[in-house]
């Protein structure tokens, strides 16, 4: 019986099909994206308690962020959103360069996002913006509760960082791959599941952006 | 050439990718228009909607689950279902305590409230189970 394998990647004798082992890989990481979404679905949820019990102090807190600088940064994240789908698309087709020109481009995009995020953090740093008891601004009417806004902006945004930033590692291992040639019309597997956790990190940043900076 | 194609899978166009792209940059554009406008209690409905459309967007299309097993949506579907149970019942607790325990508005914590209430109205039953009045000294937490 002829045996034609289209994949670089053996299959494991447990899979009937490359199609099948690829599906599984697929349902794998998405088993882990629903975890992530419960993660931070608790977070969501602390911040809706503490919007609902005091949500003029919210509106005045969150009116100390920049919206220019939120939005921006949610541009970016689309962007990169847009060029890792390509990345897989090229591979898809076999163009290997689109693949690692898109990216490339994803990866200087998740650079310019932490570029600004650091700097929104220094500012909030200098400006006593903090979390808890080093909460030092005094323009807010409440300042003895406006710390918890900024609790919750530090705790979802940092979260959300250390995921941008795992995502670029795993960008950059799937770059150097990439240049290596190893992905191909046949072969796609790790940038479709490594583009699915970038783009759960842009969804997620999709319902922080307009809860943080637009209350 | 199409036997080839065929062995593909599911290319979507560039014009689908763009277009999406775009429609998820106007989105944003009209969540920060809408945030200027005093809806009341609707301006955060609306943000919710506008993010959810666009984060539809990005999984439907960007993360492929429009053509892909419709099992995934299953495993989607159910987390988003217990999320909502989870966020719902919290804040229907939220909506509606104060409706049933009239102490709630005071902002103070509970044990306090309870007690606070209780030297307000004498003469009203004693500290339910589990509640205590608080220590001398002891301050709000």
């Amino acid at each position: 019986m002829p045996r034609v394998i289209f994949s670089p990647f053996p299959l494991a004798h447990h899979f009937r099909q490359p199609r099948q082992q690829q599906e599984a890989a697929k349902l794998g990481m998405w088993l882990f994206l629903v975890t992530e979404i419960l993660l931070f679905g608790g977070l969501f949820v602390a911040y809706a308690v503490y919007r609902h019990e005091r949500l003029p102090l919210f509106a005045q807190a969150s009116r100390l962020l920049d919206v220019r600088l939120g939005a921006f940064n949610t541009v970016v994240l689309l962007a990169s959103s847009l060029s890792v789908a390509l990345a897989h698309r090229c591979a898809q087709l076999g163009r290997r360069n689109g693949t690692v020109f898109n990216l490339a481009f994803t990866l200087a995009c998740g650079g310019v996002f932490l570029a600004v995020k650091a700097s929104e953090y220094k500012h909030k740093l200098h400006a006593g913006l903090l979390p808890g008891a080093l909460f030092a601004d005094t323009t807010v009417s409440s300042p003895d509760q406006a710390h918890v806004f900024f609790s919750l902006y530090f705790g979802m945004t940092g979260l959300h960082a250390v995921h941008v930033v795992l995502g670029m590692v795993v960008i950059a291992w799937l770059l150097a791959r990439a240049m290596r040639g190893c992905f191909g019309p046949h072969y796609t597997v790790p940038l479709e599941l490594g583009g699915l956790y970038w783009h759960l990190v842009d969804v997620i940043w999709i319902f922080l952006f307009p809860l943080l900076y637009l209350v | 050439m199409t036997s080839k194609a065929a062995l593909r899978p599911h290319v979507l166009s560039l014009r689908l990718y763009g277009s999406v792209f775009l429609a998820l940059v106007a989105l944003t554009g009209v969540t920060v228009l809408t945030a200027q406008w005093n809806l009341g209690a609707w301006n955060i409905w609306l943000a919710m909607l506008i993010a959810s459309a666009k984060a539809a967007l990005v999984l439907a299309v960007f993360m492929h689950l429009w053509f892909d097993s419709k099992f995934l949506l299953l495993v989607l579907g159910g987390t988003l279902t217990f999320l909502a149970v989870f966020a719902g019942l919290t804040l229907m607790d939220l909506s509606w305590r104060a409706t049933v325990d009239a102490q709630q508005a005071t902002g103070l914590p509970r044990d306090e409230r309870v007690y606070e209430y209780q030297r307000q109205h004498p003469g009203t039953p004693p500290l339910r189970p589990g509640l205590r009045e608080p220590r001398t000294g002891e301050t709000a937490h």
